[in-house]
């Protein structure tokens, strides 16, 4: 690809909104505006380190010798721990505080828990 | 809303509330400054002053347009009625509510819901946060919201609409699996979440009336500190404690260190709730129902995806909501490993 990427699209989207939408607006549309931005951001951070999800889900799949057809790794995961086929801990543990906290640096990264989790789980 | 639908709305509100007076003249009565405030794609709210005889009453108006039915409140557990209902019932027992003016009929032709006093203060976290302006009011609101939490929990059950869904015992964890099992168990973290809900020991827990959104954003407060609790819609019977470690789950603190809704301490909370109920909550009980917290914020979050993907409300808030999940699956992975 050569010309503008995903990347700068988005940026150049959130500065129209941040910058010539939103001082136009007041009240609720004002606030929707400020989500519209901040969803864009989601976005760029999802294309800058959704890689590291996906790449987490194999890692504990084939750990755990999850089959793909049977479904997302997530849902996978969550009917074993439902069912008590599986156990939080170990490896399963560990899977879930990294993908958490990749997925709270994506979706919110200035969000209180995830500095305090950052703090404790990562030495 | 157009102008022209604007208009009747305003001449049909006028109508109920004239309807109220004994002593009114169809010429001196006015409604002025209608505007809708917020509130999901259903569930509307109002402000507007009735003028009657040159005197002013600020009131809101509560209501579903159109026809009775669903609610538009995902989790919602009363009709707007019994929502009614229960705010008489907690004002008489020295709860601090608006004062319900009036509960909506069909023949009004304003749809499901009920008029209000409109009471002073702010409601927005970041302004009650920031501001110095409510710098006395957070000194005083953990105490403040520890009585309130302690009358709301002393009404007597006998008192409260017939309506009120039984959370109490193991109900909330079939509930809860029924929801996350509904929503495509997507999120492993949640489903630990309610398996340490459910694993983990309670002595004898009591069953209440629960406030069940009790937080920062729903307490209208003034300088001085707590004027009326809000948003009733998730009032249930279960355990009290419940309410006491909901205003202190880490997701209604806005990102201020403050334990009890961004604001307050624990020991201040709990003061105010021994003021009125001479009872003690343990530290755990908190802590058990901060899990709990994190895990409904969870849900929530799943229930905002599905009603954004299903389109039963399309609207830019709920798929942002949507994502937030990440939030609540990090404060339970924190909590279960024993922090508050």
């Amino acid at each position: 690809m050569s010309g503008t990427d995903s990347i700068e699209l988005l940026a150049a989207v959130r500065q129209f909104l941040r910058q010539e939408v939103l001082p136009e607006l007041s009240g609720f549309k004002a606030y929707n505006a400020r989500v519209a931005a901040n969803a864009l951001s989601i976005v760029a951070r999802e294309l800058e380190m959704g890689a590291g999800l996906v790449q987490l889900d194999r890692q504990i799949a084939s750990a755990l010798g999850l089959e793909e057809k049977a479904g997302a790794v997530e849902q996978q995961i969550a009917l074993g721990l439902r069912d008590g086929t599986m156990v939080h801990a170990g490896e399963i543990l560990a899977y879930l505080r990294q993908r958490t906290l990749l997925a709270c640096a994506i979706d919110n990264p200035k969000y209180s828990g995830l500095q305090q989790a950052r703090a404790r789980w990562i030495q | 809303m157009a102008e022209a639908g604007l208009k009747d709305m305003a001449d049909r509100l006028l109508a109920a509330l004239l309807a109220t007076e004994q002593n009114a003249a169809d010429d001196g009565v006015s409604i002025e400054g209608l505007k809708r405030l917020s509130g999901g794609a259903n569930m509307e709210t109002w402000s507007f002053d009735w003028v009657c005889n040159s005197a002013t009453e600020p009131l809101i108006l509560r209501r579903l347009p159109g026809s009775a039915g669903g609610l538009d409140h995902p989790v919602g557990e009363l009709t707007l009625e019994a929502e009614a209902a229960l705010l008489d019932v907690a004002g008489y027992n020295g709860v601090c509510v608006p004062a319900v003016r009036l509960v909506l009929r069909a023949e009004h032709g304003l749809g499901e819901g009920y008029i209000m006093s409109r009471e002073r203060g702010e409601a927005l976290p970041f302004r009650l946060l920031a501001d110095d302006f409510y710098r006395g009011a957070r000194e005083r609101l953990a105490y403040q919201c520890g009585q309130a939490l302690g009358r709301i929990h002393a009404i007597p059950l006998n008192l409260l609409p017939p309506s009120l869904s039984d959370h109490s015992g193991g109900r909330l964890f079939v509930r809860a699996q029924e929801l996350l099992d509904t929503h495509g168990n997507r999120s492993p973290v949640l489903q630990l979440g309610l398996n340490w809900l459910r694993d983990t020991p309670r002595q004898n827990p009591q069953c209440t009336l629960v406030h069940g959104d009790f937080r920062n954003g729903n307490l209208l407060v003034d300088q001085d500190g707590l004027v009326a609790v809000l948003d009733w819609e998730l009032a249930h019977l279960g355990d009290p404690i419940q309410d006491l470690g909901y205003i202190c789950a880490n997701v209604w603190r806005f990102g201020y260190p403050k334990p009890v809704g961004g604001f307050g301490d624990y020991a201040d909370l709990l003061a105010g709730y021994a003021s009125v109920t001479d009872v003690a909550p343990a530290m755990a009980d908190i802590h058990y129902w901060q899990v709990h917290a994190a895990l409904s914020w969870g849900m929530v979050c799943l229930i905002m995806l599905e009603m954004y993907r299903s389109g039963q409300d399309s609207s830019l808030e709920r798929a942002a909501v949507g994502r937030r999940l990440s939030e609540a699956e990090i404060d339970l992975l924190l909590l279960m490993e024993g922090d508050s």
